[in-house]
């Protein structure tokens, strides 16, 4: 593949996958800027390593889970970075999102990305199994489990 | 959870508007760093051909036994389905050779993941082959090896995600003075992002340790300690 055709598929990604991306590392980071920051790395990532995929969903996922890995290692990053007066807080300086998206914020990271990829990006089980490289069951339990604290967090009497 | 109420605060949160466009320049930027280092290196890869030209000339004593095939070694060790995968087209041919001790260590190949998903092998596992033999020639006939393999992963630190964290398994058998070594773990795909190591050190069964291995908590990266043993093979994963 040339360089000009590397750019075109970079360009394809950028413009397909972003606000999927965006949206995924978010659950993990604080702030919007964050989750940028966590996206553009994953992409540079692309263009350095020059991944072969086998087909469009073999990318998809890779780029996901890339997406999630690295908003994990930012977020990991601030809090070791932040003063200790700030952690005795629970939030590092995170906006007001709303109650169920800081509800799915404040889960543990394996819960968060499962309850998201459902509700908000639509897949199925065996479609998040995929994405994810995981078993299928294991992601039954996560959605369960995820469900089963966003309602002790939440509860909301419509919670289904 | 109501998924409309959910989605409505997802789609609340502003990016920004240029983020496709900064991303865009920032990859043309590295795409004409990367040019430039590529022109500078090819002024000094001719030197490194004609040292390469000589080390192909020492032939050491370890060469000359023909080993199995990963299939083979699958196949040994009882497990026909993952011979078949190692035929298949998920397999990945690496044959890489390090010295470790009084070792060298082939990493001979690995299947892995999505690819085995028509085949009747958990998908969710990663199969690596190696092959030990002594560096002096001298026949392996024991079936326990006196060394450890384990997967390590840039990002993660070597004592918290290894072998024993990724469940791992292990046959061994010995043939024709080889010790062959069939590592099994959870997959590593979901890594497939990051440099994934498979390192062999001295000793059996001996978790990676602080004293063997340097994490650089900033960058992630995994080296091996100044005075310590361990070869590091990186893992050519689907998708790197």
């Amino acid at each position: 593949m040339t360089d000009f055709d590397w750019e075109q598929e970079l360009r394809r990604m950028v413009e397909t996958y972003s606000p999927m991306l965006l949206r995924a590392a978010l659950t993990r980071v604080s702030t919007p800027a964050d989750a940028e920051d966590a996206v553009q790395d994953v992409f540079l990532r692309v263009l350095s390593k020059r991944p072969c995929f086998r087909d469009r969903d073999h990318e998809k996922a890779w780029l996901l889970r890339a997406a999630l890995n690295r908003a994990s290692d930012i977020r990991r990053r601030r809090r070791d970075d932040a003063p200790l007066d700030e952690l005795a807080g629970t939030a590092l300086e995170a906006p007001d999102y709303g109650p169920l998206l800081s509800a799915v914020r404040s889960l543990p990271e394996a819960y968060s990305a499962v309850i998201h990829l459902y509700y908000y990006e639509g897949y199925s089980i065996k479609e998040i199994a995929r994405l994810l490289a995981l078993p299928v069951p294991t992601v039954g339990t996560r959605l369960a489990r995820g469900r089963e604290r966003l309602r002790d967090l939440l509860k909301e009497e419509d919670f289904a | 959870m109501n998924r409309e109420a959910y989605r409505a605060q997802v789609d609340a949160v502003s990016f920004s508007p240029d983020f496709q466009d900064r991303t865009m320049a920032r990859l043309r930027e590295l795409a004409q760093e990367k040019e430039k280092k590529t022109m500078k290196k090819a002024h000094w890869r001719t030197g490194l051909m004609a040292a390469a030209a000589a080390a192909v000339l020492v032939v050491s004593a370890y060469a000359a036994v023909t080993l199995l095939e990963p299939r083979d070694v699958a196949q040994r060790a009882g497990n026909e389905a993952l011979a078949a995968a190692f035929e298949s087209e998920a397999a990945v041919t690496v044959n890489e050779t390090r010295t470790v001790g009084d070792y060298t260590v082939t990493l001979m190949g690995l299947v892995s993941g999505e690819g085995l998903e028509n085949l009747d092998v958990s998908r969710d596992r990663t199969y690596a082959v190696l092959a030990m033999q002594r560096a002096d020639g001298t026949p392996i006939e024991d079936n326990v090896p006196d060394l450890t393999v384990t997967p390590l992963i840039e990002g993660y630190a070597p004592w918290l995600v290894n072998a024993w964290t990724l469940n791992g398994g292990t046959t061994t058998f010995a043939q024709d003075g080889v010790l062959y070594y069939l590592l099994d773990c959870n997959t590593i795909e979901p890594y497939a992002d990051r440099t994934v190591y498979l390192t062999v050190y001295p000793g059996n069964h001996i978790p990676p340790s602080a004293e063997r291995f340097t994490f650089d908590e900033e960058t992630g990266a995994i080296t091996v300690q100044t005075g310590a043993e361990a070869a590091m093979f990186v893992l050519p994963l689907a998708g790197k």
